[in-house]
């Protein structure tokens, strides 16, 4: 390693780690955005990130849009230690709810992708094992259903019904009240 | 121009299984309809490793219903789509003539009070748990009272109480029954297990001069609070040591007001909540102090202009899902403590006590019915 530069610099270099998509692209990311990912924590706790890390479940489009969310959050994260100093008053707060608020904003747009898309950054946030992204995209998913008949969510997913009339009529009788 | 993408093959179980998992408990009827989209999917959400994540991502169980007690009855007002399918729907959610007494971890408390039984003085009336999503029903063997009571109260609980138990998923498991009460000597204390089928001896302590109200009990840690009518006091009993001993509540200008107990939303103390014409006050009972300053929530803010007229009354207080329930002459109301937030929730004032039932509801499909019913429509 190189001796030049002060001690942030070469915090900073060293601190970069490389991902490569399954399409063998490479992304060049801060640790503090890599580590978003559970997966890939472990992985550089373990020391095993030197020439990259491949990711072969997540290709360069869905990895870019992950690597996009990570970035956002982990500025997020950051500044929330820093306002965990002893300034808690008014100005303070007005700042964080005012990031808070441009989050929840990202966040919206992050989530205006098609469909199949979606699937694919549920795919990647469980393989990665992000939390935050899980979550999100997961309860996008949850809430495009809402107040669907089974043959409408059925529809949307592509999903043949194999239930037998007898396995339906069990579910129904069941739990009747929620037919009423 | 292009022809169109053929369509996507359905998300893998997996997948989905992560977005089942985020439908929101307070609507159980969501979860059914997700469970007659396919054969993957039903045995998927009816499996037992989905209904204990789904548990274990949500932790507090939603608000299903409420258990108001009538002249005629104890009626099941839902809070959701859910209604108990023991209670036929001819029967407007009427458990005719029985009353609720306590509703906790997933188990309601009932009491057979029909109006035309001339009351046997000898013994407590017939107890029964019950579990409103599986309709299963468990009888009390009888409670012969040592003297003849003025006054009595009865908590269900868990049998792990605080310990060893998250009460995420336990309505099938063992439970406690606490019956106290007061009578011309002393207070006294019975604990039915369901895990001996029988009820302990009775222990009993110095009078308190009070009468046990019939409101909802709170546990806090292993000690059960039941509330006493003047509103000055309050029983605690240790679930460990089986003792009892009355507690003293800090002096107010409004005494001799009814006060509703719980456990605040950390579990960790003793929360009270009580009202006059125009405010509620909230405050907690804490180890180190007996309680500081009272929270106080003005009431004519609230709620809507003209139903403050005659009285408020504080019938119930759910810290774990931030819910204060007032009685007004015009009705029940709900006050959201985050929110401000205030709803009606019915009309009728004529109740002589509310219980939130909450309780996580998961298709179980292919479960054997309970068979015997709380006889409730019959």
């Amino acid at each position: 390693m190189a001796s030049a530069g002060s001690g942030d610099e070469k915090a900073a270099a060293a601190a970069m780690i490389t991902l490569i998509s399954s399409d063998n692209e490479k992304f060049e990311v801060t640790e503090a955005t890599a580590t978003l990912s559970q997966t890939i924590r472990h992985m550089i706790e373990d020391g095993c990130t030197d020439g990259g890390v491949p990711l072969p479940n997540v290709t360069s489009k869905i990895l870019a849009r992950v690597i996009e969310y990570c970035k956002k959050h982990a500025t997020a994260a950051a500044g929330e230690e820093g306002s965990s100093s002893s300034f808690s008053d008014a100005a303070f707060l007005e700042v964080d709810r005012a990031f808070l608020e441009e989050l929840e904003e990202f966040d919206d747009a992050f989530l205006e992708v098609d469909r199949a898309t979606l699937f694919d950054l549920i795919l990647a946030a469980n393989y990665l094992d992000i939390k935050g992204l899980l979550n999100l995209t997961c309860q996008k998913v949850a809430d495009s259903v809402k107040g669907k008949t089974p043959e409408q969510i059925r529809e949307m997913y592509n999903i043949v019904n194999d239930l037998t009339p007898e396995e339906e009529a069990e579910i129904r009788r069941e739990t009747q009240w929620a037919f009423e | 121009m292009a022809s169109e993408d053929p369509p996507p093959p359905p998300p893998a179980t997996a997948l989905m299984e992560e977005v089942l998992l985020r439908f929101p408990p307070a609507d159980p009827s969501r979860l059914v309809a997700a469970a007659l989209v396919c054969r993957r999917w039903r045995s998927l959400l009816s499996g037992p490793g989905f209904r204990r994540r789904f548990r274990e991502l949500h932790r507090s169980p939603p608000l299903l219903g409420l258990l108001c007690n009538s002249p005629t009855g104890a009626r099941f007002l839902p809070s959701s789509a859910f209604r108990p399918p023991g209670l036929p729907s001819t029967s407007d959610g009427l458990l005719r003539g029985w009353r609720a007494l306590d509703a906790r971890h997933g188990r309601v408390l009932l009491r057979w009070d029909p109006a035309s039984s001339s009351s046997s003085g000898g013994s407590c009336p017939p107890l029964v748990v019950w579990d409103p999503i599986t309709d299963q029903r468990k009888d009390l063997p009888p409670l012969l009272w040592a003297q003849y009571p003025y006054s009595w109260n009865a908590a269900v609980l868990c049998s792990a109480g605080a310990a060893g138990c998250d009460h995420l998923d336990c309505c099938g498991g063992h439970f406690l029954v606490v019956v106290v009460g007061t009578n011309s000597k002393e207070m006294f204390a019975h604990v039915y297990s369901s895990e001996s089928g029988a009820w302990s001896e009775v222990t009993a302590a110095r009078h308190p001069n009070d009468s046990v109200d019939f409101a909802p009990s709170a546990l806090v840690g292993n000690a059960l609070y039941f509330a006493f009518e003047m509103g000055a006091t309050v029983l605690e009993y240790d679930l460990g040591t089986r003792e009892m001993a009355v507690i003293r509540l800090p002096p107010r200008a409004f005494d001799w007001q009814r006060i509703a107990l719980a456990t605040t939303h950390d579990g960790c103390c003793l929360g009270f909540a009580t009202a006059d014409r125009s405010a509620i006050y909230l405050w907690k009972r804490e180890a180190s102090s007996q309680g500081g300053d009272a929270q106080v929530i003005e009431l004519a803010k609230l709620l809507p202009a003209g139903t403050l007229s005659a009285f408020s009354d504080v019938v119930g207080f759910v810290d774990s899902i931030g819910l204060i329930y007032v009685r007004t002459a015009d009705g029940l109301f709900t006050v959201d403590l985050k929110s401000s937030q205030v709803t009606k929730v019915s009309k009728d004032t004529g109740f002589s006590g509310i219980f939130p039932y909450m309780s996580f509801h998961t298709p179980a499909l292919g479960v054997p019915s309970a068979g015997e019913r709380p006889s409730v429509g019959a």
